[in-house]
């Protein structure tokens, strides 16, 4: 029997298509019964390789209830994949049905879906959980022979990944002989992923697709001088302006949303042939991103501002050009989004990056470095948290009765919790059966009962109700819609603020939203209302999210780059200018070398410590070293983080003697359990892991709460709890949670402990070149609302930054 | 200016409030407190939440340490002293005698009855009251109590302040020359924004002043004419 049956050779060639390598190896891996990653880049035609073998199966063997599973981070993804299957579909006649399952699919359909599934199965991962937790699952997945896992390289690492992680498990005990198949952008370590994706100790093989034409990715050459500091590229408009006028279509990615905002404004400004621009983020509404998607992909507009929510899956071939504004914090990052441009497999993707400042330059350019030596970073799947797992317990005992005993293998057959031990998990199981608490209280209200030997069923309607509404893993921030009013008192939705902006407005402030400058009108039935009116100084939603430090692997490209000067060739002359006088004014940050300086300004004293780990780590290191300042009597003030160094103001000037008592390792315990116990950070994180865990819900029947609600009563509860059982199980995952995604610890310790010995001190008479930018950096990106005003403010920083670098100058003459 | 205390003039007297939610009246050797709440950890436990169950007897101890402090000869509980119904036959064994120890170490110890614990089931309280007046003060639950001056519980009421870049946000007395309302003591007690609706009719038309509780620490606003 060969391969590929003629039908689909034939169906190919008819789409003027040849079958790629990967694709067939895809279906040999099929055929050999050896689960497979994937690993391709963009526009390889990746989702087809996943489904081929499932396609060909089905069309040769008769085979009844759910043969394949797909999980996609995307519920858009999934669509727009349930749209491109039925073409092969059809057309060869293969009688096949493929159904979509997400939050958005109708109450007959899934119910349907459970007694009589499709032969595909497209769906999400809390989606795949919620059907998980049903008696029919082990009907419903018992005859499943193949799963595939799509963007995995995108939420493996994260609780999503962990959602994953043990639903796969969970599919693995329910049917035996299934394979798994992921599809993955390139990544640094595929290794990882394979062993992610694979049972406890069983890998799954790698299949690499042929590497796409390295991508052309150069730095946007502009007129205008580039700042030294800010995070808008309000210098660099006009250029931006002309590629978009030079392409057939541009996409222009930026960080957050609120730079999305703020950029579309910007290039509304300068659009003077008035080309159709589309702005797309996430709390835009459904309709207007479908809009926008759907504009895109007719070819009517020519350029779109818009924030990741653009990156995952969905193509559009006409993307001729992508521009990067801000740096990319990470170098698969990039690429992925770079792969966004061009999808004729031949032809190299074309990019250019625009720095908002004269740091973020030396990190596009250690970016551009790394993709022409190939080089890749990504996040890596890690620990699985165990938050996680107690949600995981009760959906799998809402399905039937379970035991500590028969599910605890299944848990650690999930890779992320191999090491999960006994005695820990029992901890876990014992909180949702009743909260685990060492005050028996809830012994009468148990949400599991026992019903025979160790196993346990859950004690009412009411409790697997409640679990299955607040299924998953996404903690939201409260937000609020906004409603557009127009004539007559009647409005449109037109995407979501968060609430703590909405509650900071009155009425006649203006902002921009969705494209246009709003007016603020009030807020009725916990909507913003709002209508459209001309610009006075108008604010810009800020959302919490924030962004994304910049990457490890990033970080010692940037080292890289500043030590060595035949590299700066091709920097502009104020780069250069810039970086030369730094080497002769003082000493220049490296691989092997942590630069300290400290020099006075004004009445105050300035420690700045070059670390280039990220801003997270910055500002953990930035409440520790002030603490300690304060214990020896420096009077520390205030401190400036950036993603590249940390500037701490104080009364006292710190010395290289005071350097090494301030920088040992030790402060990553003393002073982190100090500052822990008095900051919000572990209450941040117990708010989202109480949630995860079920201590608090979401979503009830009736109202959704708020999150600020929830949050009032996760912070009265931290309190309670911490006082009366310090030892909860819930307060040691909080701990973990709060290192791994507020705090990033394990980088700094990482960090200290590389350059222990290599801290190099420079004591200085006035600010150095390097240290103007973080020291004049204030978190413009965060605090003010107001555009304006952050413009100004830039503007007086440039005027600062100039007088500062001349006096180094005369200084060195 | 920081205290744990903050002395005011209400309804012809002087009364000190504490960061610890308490008021205490000096003439009177009166100490109140509001909405305990007693009991709501296991009322929620009933449907599915397991939020710590340590919630009684925290509330209790600080309550305890009050008593302590000011030594007072009278004690009034201003209603939803319990969160329900029957939060006395869920109490603990430990949990009842310690409270009717507390009782014991006043003169006279005052239940008002709230809208949570209305129908308080099966406890040797006494006779749980509608309200209460002494020397010209009244004390009752909410303000649906015509008379005045009077104090009640009731709203829970959360103060948000503006600190430079910073909002901060916690629980207050609010009072205008009629009406004080005590911010609530039990430690599951959420808290409601004195500029919602519920609180602002309550206030309408009269001059309030508010005290923000923040960190143990009291704050006295300036006053704000509604």
């Amino acid at each position: 029997m060969t391969l590929i049956p003629s039908s689909f050779t034939r169906w190919f060639s008819d789409q003027g298509w040849k079958i790629l390598a990967h694709q067939r190896a895809m279906v040999e891996q099929f055929a050999r019964a050896e689960s497979t990653l994937l690993i391709a880049p963009t526009g390889t035609g990746k989702t087809l390789s996943g489904f081929l073998p499932s396609l060909i199966d089905l069309s040769r063997t008769k085979h009844t209830g759910l043969h394949t599973l797909y999980i996609s981070p995307l519920k858009a993804l999934t669509y727009d994949i349930e749209r491109n299957l039925m073409t092969p579909i059809r057309d060869m006649g293969l009688g096949i049905s493929v159904e979509s399952r997400t939050g958005d699919t109708s109450a007959h359909r899934r119910k349907r879906q459970r007694t009589h599934p499709p032969h595909i199965l497209l769906t999400t991962p809390e989606s795949l959980m919620l059907l998980l937790s049903y008696p029919e699952a082990p009907i419903m997945f018992g005859h499943l022979k193949s799963i595939i896992v799509d963007e995995i390289h995108s939420f493996a690492p994260g609780k999503r990944g962990d959602l994953v992680s043990l639903a796969l498990a969970q599919l693995a005990a329910l049917a035996p002989g299934h394979l798994r198949f992921g599809l993955s952008a390139t990544v640094a370590s595929p290794d990882v992923l394979a062993a992610w994706l694979g049972p406890t100790d069983k890998a799954v093989r790698i299949v690499n697709a042929k590497p796409g034409k390295k991508p052309s990715v150069t730095l946007l050459k502009t007129k205008q001088m580039i700042p030294y500091t800010g995070f808008m590229a309000k210098y660099a408009i006009g250029e931006i302006m002309a590629e978009i006028e030079k392409a057939k279509t541009t996409i222009v990615f930026v960080n957050t949303r609120a730079q999305a905002e703020l950029l579309f404004q910007m290039l509304w400004e300068v659009n003077e042939q008035a080309l159709a621009v589309g702005l797309y983020h996430s709390s835009l509404t459904k309709e207007k991103r479908h809009k926008i998607i759907s504009m895109m992909a007719d070819g009517k507009l020519r350029a779109i501002v818009a924030t990741s929510a653009l990156e995952l899956g969905v193509d559009w071939g006409d993307v001729d050009v992508v521009i990067q504004v801000g740096a990319p914090k990470g170098v698969s990052r990039l690429l992925q989004r770079v792969g966004r441009s061009n999808h004729k497999v031949n032809q190299p993707s074309r990019a250019f990056l625009v720095p908002a400042n004269r740091f973020e330059l030396l990190e596009c350019r250690a970016a551009i470095d790394a993709i022409g030596g190939d080089d890749l970073d990504g996040d890596l799947p890690d620990k699985g948290t165990e938050d996680v797992v107690i949600q995981f317990i009760m959906n799998a005992a809402c399905s039937r009765p379970v035991s500590a005993e028969s599910l605890y293998p299944i848990v650690t057959n999930a890779w992320s919790y191999r090491h999960l031990a006994r005695e820990q998990f029992d901890k876990l199981f014992a909180f949702v059966v009743n909260g685990g608490y060492a005050l028996r209280a809830y012994e009468r209200f148990q949400r599991l009962v026992l019903i025979a030997d160790g196993l346990y069923e859950p004690a009412s309607r009411q409790v697997i109700q409640r679990h299955r509404q607040n299924i998953g893993v996404i903690i939201e921030s409260g937000k609020l819609k906004v409603k557009r009013m127009g004539k007559r008192g009647r409005g449109s939705i037109i995407g979501e603020v968060e609430e703590h902006f909405a509650m900071g407005m009155e009425p006649g402030n203006t902002f921009f939203f969705a494209g246009e400058t709003l007016e603020y009108l009030g807020i009725r039935d916990m909507m913003l209302e709002a209508k459209p009116a001309p610009a006075k100084e108008p604010l810009i939603p800020t959302y919490a999210g924030g962004q994304m430090p910049l990457s490890t692997f990033l970080a010692e490209g940037v080292r890289k780059l500043l030590e060595n000067p035949a590299r700066w060739d091709n920097f502009t002359k104020d780069m250069r200018d810039w970086l030369q006088l730094q080497e002769q004014f003082s000493l220049m940050p490296g691989r092997a070398r942590f630069l300290i300086e400290s020099f006075p300004r004004g009445q105050l004293h300035y420690s700045v410590y070059y670390t280039f780990e990220g801003r997270r780590a910055n500002q953990t290191l930035g409440m520790l070293l002030t603490r300690r300042m304060e214990r020896h009597g420096l009077l520390p003030l205030t401190f400036t983080v950036t993603d590249y160094g940390l500037a701490i103001a104080s009364l006292e000037s710190v010395t290289a003697q005071s350097i090494d008592y301030l920088l040992s390792p030790d402060i990553l315990f003393d002073e982190m359990e100090e500052w822990l116990a008095e900051s919000r950070m572990l209450k941040r994180s117990f708010r989202r892991v109480a949630t995860i865990a079920g201590l608090v819900e979401q979503n009830s029947p009736g109202a959704k709460k708020t999150m600020k609600q929830v949050t009032f009563s996760t912070d009265l509860i931290y309190d309670v709890l911490r006082k009366y059982e310090p030892d909860h199980v819930l307060l040691a995952v909080t701990r973990t949670d709060a290192e791994r995604e507020l705090l990033d610890t394990d980088r700094l310790a990482a960090m200290m402990l590389k350059f222990k010995d290599k801290t190099a001190f420079m004591q200085l008479p006035r600010p150095s070149p390097l240290s103007i930018p973080v020291i004049l950096d204030v978190r413009t990106e965060r605090l003010p609302g107001r555009g304006i005003e952050a413009l100004l403010a830039q503007m007086s920083q440039q005027g600062m930054a100039e007088e500062m670098m001349e006096e180094v100058r005369h200084a060195l003459a | 200016m920081r205290s744990p205390e903050a002395t005011i003039y209400f309804g012809g007297h002087t009364l000190v409030l504490h960061a610890q939610g308490v008021l205490y009246w000096p003439n009177q050797r009166t100490l109140i407190a509001s909405d305990l709440h007693f009991e709501k950890s296991t009322f929620l436990a009933r449907h599915g939440s397991f939020i710590p169950p340590y919630d009684t007897l925290d509330t209790l101890e600080r309550l305890e340490q009050l008593v302590a402090h000011y030594q007072p000869e009278r004690l009034i509980l201003l209603g939803d002293s319990f969160h329900d119904a029957q939060a006395w036959q869920r109490l603990d064994e430990m949990l009842r005698t310690r409270i009717m120890a507390l009782t014991e170490l006043v003169r006279e110890c005052i239940w008002i009855e709230g809208n949570h614990d209305s129908e308080l089931n099966a406890h040797p309280l006494g006779d749980l009251r509608n309200s209460v007046h002494i020397d010209g003060m009244h004390f009752a639950h909410d303000a649906t109590h015509a008379a005045r001056p009077v104090i009640i519980g009731h709203y829970h009421p959360k103060a948000r302040v503006q600190v430079g870049k910073h909002n901060v946000s916690g629980k207050c007395f609010i009072h205008s020359e009629a009406i004080l309302v005590m911010p609530s003591f039990g430690s599951y007690t959420g808290g409601l924004t004195i500029t919602h609706k519920a609180i602002e009719n309550l206030f309408a038309g009269q001059k309030i002043h508010t005290h923000l509780i923040y960190r143990n620490m009291i704050y006295p606003q300036p006053a704000d004419p509604r």
